[in-house]
């Protein structure tokens, strides 16, 4: 090996670390992680790897047989919506949607505005493709700021691409799904988003109130449900 | 120091190697009090191109373990990207995920110090013997 001298050395290591920190820096701009604020990893893969193999059927995930059933009461406009399907909804998915455990249903309402009455529709129209969870996660993940008007149409259309959507139109069941979900939430006395019940699928549900929007909030519930 | 590199390293792959069971296995690893640790593995900072941060982990304190075989630079090149990928997912942490992971901070930590230890030993090495073989 050739003499190397400590001054050497050390400008070599130098560059080295500076390299390194080009080369994250890269890879993590590269990888479109970093730096997107809320619009952070909205991917489609992602999310259609995350729902792969899950069944979907209108505007429940999970088997049919789940014993426990989860009632969800949302605006995609909803920051702390999008909150529970950050922080929450991955874990649920995995421990106990995934594993045939839990069923959940997602019931879209409206009332923050007319950016949530275009994206409800449209949800309604992917729930008619069994495609609803791709296009609310990622409506979720993009979500923009209240009643900004954020959900152009370019917006709506890029998202129903990403979610594999084959049209945007929701037929006459899906429209009356919409208003059915909001005279649910009416008669529950559901005034806020999200709202969850729980129960046995098939009923009867009872409100599920969780003290902050983690997994350790809902697990206990979903626990008892299942009869442990 | 080589050693400790290596002892350094080998703790390093086992948290990694942890972490990236918990992942697979879908369970919950063992958090302390002030850690959240779901709520860290679950974000989208926990992948990177479809890869989990855990299973980059691993290969790269293998690899630095692996360089301890090369020239003494190799383990610090390898060392100085641990540390700056760790520094990355601890500014992810700390201000996107607003919530930290007790083994994320340790591996960190492990990097840090292996880092240290490689910049020391790159330096000290003897100029005529820079390899462990």
């Amino acid at each position: 090996m050739s003499p190397v001298t400590r001054s050497t050395m050390t400008l070599r290591l130098g560059l080295m670390a500076a390299l390194a920190l080009v080369v994250v820096v890269i890879a993590v701009v590269v990888a479109g992680s970093g730096g997107g604020g809320s619009h952070k990893s909205a991917s489609p893969a992602a999310t259609e790897s995350a729902l792969k193999g899950v069944p979907q059927s209108g505007i429940a995930l999970g088997s049919p047989k789940a014993p426990v059933t989860m009632v969800e009461f949302a605006d995609l406009q909803c920051p702390f919506c999008a909150q529970y399907h950050r922080d929450v909804f991955p874990t649920l998915l995995k421990r106990y949607i995934r594993t045939g455990k839990l069923r959940v249903e997602l019931h879209l309402l409206r009332f923050i505005g007319s950016d949530s009455d275009r994206l409800a529709r449209v949800a309604a129209a992917a729930s008619e493709q069994n495609r609803m969870w791709q296009f609310v996660s990622l409506a979720y993940q993009r979500q923009g700021t209240e009643n900004s008007g954020y959900a152009t149409q370019q917006f709506i259309d890029k998202l129903a691409a990403d979610a594999g959507l084959k049209q945007t139109d929701a037929g006459t069941a899906a429209n009356q799904q919409v208003r059915q979900s909001e005279q649910t939430a009416k008669t529950l006395g559901i005034d806020s988003t999200p709202s969850f019940l729980i129960g046995p699928t098939g009923g009867p549900f009872q409100r599920l109130e969780p003290s902050e929007l983690t997994p350790g909030a809902f697990i206990p519930a979903i626990q008892k449900e299942l009869g442990g | 120091m080589t050693k400790a590199i290596a002892a350094l390293a080998a703790i390093g792959l086992a948290i990694s190697a942890y972490l990236t069971w918990v992942h697979y296995a879908g369970i919950e690893p063992v958090c302390s009090g002030i850690s959240d640790c779901e709520r860290v593995q679950n974000s989208s900072y926990a992948e990177l191109v479809g890869i989990p941060v855990a299973v980059i982990g691993v290969v790269g304190y293998a690899a630095i373990l692996a360089s301890l075989w090369a020239r003494v630079e190799v383990t610090a090149l390898m060392a100085y990207l641990a540390v700056a990928f760790s520094g990355y997912l601890t500014w992810a942490e700390l201000f996107r995920i607003d919530a930290i992971c007790q083994w994320c901070v340790a591996s960190a930590i492990v990097s840090l110090m292996i880092a240290v230890l490689a910049t020391v030993r790159a330096l000290g090495a003897p100029l005529h013997h820079r390899a462990l073989s």
